[in-house]
């Protein structure tokens, strides 16, 4: 057993902490820091509890998840042109979908990194979040960041995850020009935690979960990708390229350990984003990209068994409504360019083919590509009152297959002094249970939060 | 054309004349106005306190930084705030165009992206305050007509001693009314250095919507006669709403660079 060793996340943890303590240390020197000028700390964060209680299933009326969470920053401002932040999250599940009998304590560099800024250029290094895309929820250009849907949060921006990585952004004319151009390295690709259905595995085969954490930094792991943005009069765009590893996990059959196991596809991508008014009252958002995974053609062996090239499409409108409502709806349609059902897989073995068809059909149902084409829509009704101690959202995913599916969000939240909120709500999901939110019907659950901002 | 007709149309031309010309006199002055108030930049730290009769004060903590565009018209307006802990770090970047088409964008930290916020959103509250955006941006003489309707005592306590014009005005389009969420204005305007210290709007509906008071009137350039009000007090009438806008370190003088007014400017906090 090799538990001496550390693990790959705690590796990178450790390298982002080290820029961040470097910079904290050798920064004011290089930053000619003065005693006239010393460098500006500020401490926030938040600390917040979440109580969620299964309303469907084997586990109805049970919690699901008991936890405690303090997340505290650090913000470090040494002079003009260097700066600093960290974030620290750090997690007590007295109950997690991850484990239902035990306490389980988690501490992650959530954020850690070092920003050297001069006109035109910012660059940033370290433990960065890189969320990319104009669209609301769903987002084909968000290549750099993953989620964690097994930590259940009413802020999907909780959720969210990034990976040591270098930014470089530059925008012309000393900053003052309509473009900008950002490069972003990344050492390693974030990878995405999936609610898992319980009863659509296999028979007979062990599920993987998650794909193996590399202790080291592979060369293959390194991810790069580039955006060009514009701001216009009334409008803006951008268009982007990325060659990296999906951060959404297939799951491949091991027919030694009789297991499937969760990997990452290497991929590349192009996309574009823009944003702009539609006469007084409405902002309209397309985003687009096309992904294309190396092993995604009709030309590759497991054609058929993981997802193919498909091209991914949001386009959708936002206005308010009344005085205290906004409204945000979306069409979303996913296409694969080349396709092929799983159950019709055959590698000439009757045996292994039918072990490989119900490996493909999974991969299909987890990440819900069922058909060549998938169109969907988002729904959002979000509620502030005036003085926005009220708060209260409504949001729907739905795709629109023969057998739909869905999954809906809600919540109401009301601020009982200016940083604490408690908040109520639901994650409901639903439809036909051979689809993706169907199959999750029992992951269904009403909640309670409360958190203080500080 | 025939004796009827053209009296019919001598008629038609003076009765729209009248319908919309401005007051020549009331415009000067809020020429003057304009011309008092608007800084080729500024920027400030304000506190906004906001809360209805019988409610606790909620206080709003922010930076404002504004510069006149290359047009000498239109004006870039940057906002940094501050606290509380739940906008921290939010930023709104208002960048106006010809016609009113302004375009607004919000920095979210929490998803730390940019989200473009539609034109309307100019007449909705401010931060969860009285004011609106609109009310925070800088009006154009251009955008409405005017109408004198006296001179008086100024009505504020800071000002009593000082004569005012109390002028109506109107949107001059009705791009100007929906942006700004008011069909009508009565604006006290001092005679001594052409500044405003008080404002009844009305509202689409036609009923008194809000209530505008500017206080701590002081000389921020005197080369150039420039003038700044420290204080703003607005009331929504409907709702008892009371706010209050402070600045502070008002500084109208060296460079603010173009950069500042920019996408990548406001993200760049975290």
């Amino acid at each position: 057993m090799s538990k001496a060793l550390p693990s790959g996340r705690a590796i990178r943890a450790t390298l982002a902490l080290a820029i961040l303590v470097a910079g904290f240390v050798c920064g004011p020197a290089f930053a000619k820091t003065t005693k006239n000028n010393p460098i500006e700390w500020s401490f926030h964060g938040k600390a917040f509890t979440d109580q969620y209680i299964y309303t469907q299933g084997p586990y109805q009326g049970e919690l699901l998840q008991s936890s405690l969470s303090f997340w505290p920053e650090v913000e470090a401002k040494i002079n003009d042109q260097w700066s600093a932040k960290g974030v620290l999250a750090a997690n007590l599940f007295f109950k997690s979908l991850n484990d239902l009998n035990n306490v389980i304590g988690k501490a992650d560099v959530r954020e850690a990194y070092l920003t050297y800024q001069k006109p035109g250029w910012e660059i940033r290094a370290g433990q960065l979040i890189i969320p990319w895309g104009k669209s609301d929820g769903i987002n084909p250009t968000d290549y750099f960041t993953a989620k964690d849907y097994t930590f259940y949060v009413p802020d999907d921006e909780l959720r969210r995850r990034g990976d040591l990585s270098l930014s470089v952004s530059f925008t012309p004319k000393k900053g003052d020009s309509p473009w900008n151009l950002q490069a972003v390295f990344q050492a390693r690709y974030p990878q995405i935690h999936l609610l898992i259905p319980d009863t659509t595995l296999p028979a007979g085969l062990t599920l993987v979960k998650d794909a193996p954490d590399s202790r080291y930094f592979n060369p293959e792991d390194v991810q790069g990708g580039a955006r060009l943005q514009y701001l216009g009069t009334s409008f803006d765009f951008s268009i982007s390229a990325f060659r990296g590893t999906s951060a959404f996990p297939e799951y491949q059959l091991n027919q030694v350990a009789n297991t499937i196991q969760a990997f990452h596809t290497q991929e590349t991508a192009f996309g574009s984003d823009a944003s702009f008014n539609v006469g007084e009252s409405s902002v309209v958002r397309i985003e687009t990209a096309l992904h294309m995974p190396d092993n995604g053609t009709d030309s590759d062996v497991s054609f058929g068994l993981v997802e193919p090239w498909h091209w991914d499409t949001v386009i959708g409108i936002e206005r308010p409504v009344f005085m205290d409502f906004r409204v945000t709806a979306q069409f979303l349609v996913r296409h694969h360019l080349y396709y092929k059902d799983p159950l019709t897989f055959n590698d000439g073995n009757p045996v292994s083919s039918a072990i490989q068809q119900q490996v493909g059909r999974y991969n299909a149902l987890i990440l819900n590509y069922p058909d060549q084409t998938n169109p969907g829509v988002t729904f959002r009704f979000a509620y502030a009152s005036d003085t926005s101690n009220w708060t209260g959202e409504v949001f729907l995913v739905g795709y629109l297959e023969s057998d739909s599916h869905y999954l809906l969000r809600t919540n109401v939240g009301y601020k009982v002094i200016e940083d604490l909120k408690l908040m109520a709500g639901a994650d409901i999901y639903g439809g036909n249970e051979n689809k993706t939110f169907g199959a999750l019907k029992d992951r269904s659950a009403v909640f309670f939060e409360g958190k203080y901002l500080f | 054309m025939n004796k009827p007709l053209m009296i019919l149309a001598i008629l038609a031309l003076t009765h729209s004349h009248s319908a919309l010309a401005t007051d020549a006199a009331a415009r000067d002055i809020m020429v003057k106005n304009e011309a008092a108030r608007n800084l080729a930049q500024m920027e400030a730290q304000a506190k906004l306190t906001t809360g209805a009769k019988g409610q606790a004060e909620k206080i709003k903590d922010f930076t404002i930084q504004r510069k006149l565009s290359d047009d000498r018209v239109h004006n870039k307006t940057f906002t940094r705030f501050h606290a509380p802990a739940e906008v921290r770090n939010e930023g709104i970047l208002i960048i106006e165009n010809d016609g009113g088409k302004n375009d607004v964008l919000l920095y979210l930290p929490n998803f730390k992206k940019i989200r473009r916020v539609e034109t309307q959103q100019q007449s909705g509250s401010f931060m969860g305050s009285a004011f609106s955006y609109s009310d925070i941006a800088t009006p154009h003489v251009s955008d409405y007509e005017y109408k004198k309707l006296r001179e008086e005592a100024c009505p504020t306590a800071d000002s009593k001693t000082v004569k005012c014009a109390v002028i109506e005005s109107t949107p001059a389009n009705e791009d100007v009314k929906d942006r700004t969420g008011y069909s009508k204005s009565i604006v006290w305007v001092r005679l001594d250095n052409f500044m405003l210290v008080k404002a009844e709007y009305t509202g689409i509906d036609g009923a008194l919507f809000k209530k505008l008071e500017a206080g701590q009137i002081h000389k921020v350039d005197a080369a150039k006669n420039k003038w700044h009000a420290d204080y703003l007090q607005i009331e929504n009438v409907k709702t008892g709403e009371l706010t209050k806008l402070q600045f502070s370190g008002v500084k109208v003088t060296g460079d603010i660079p173009n950069s500042v007014f920019t996408q990548q400017n406001l993200q760049k906090v975290n």
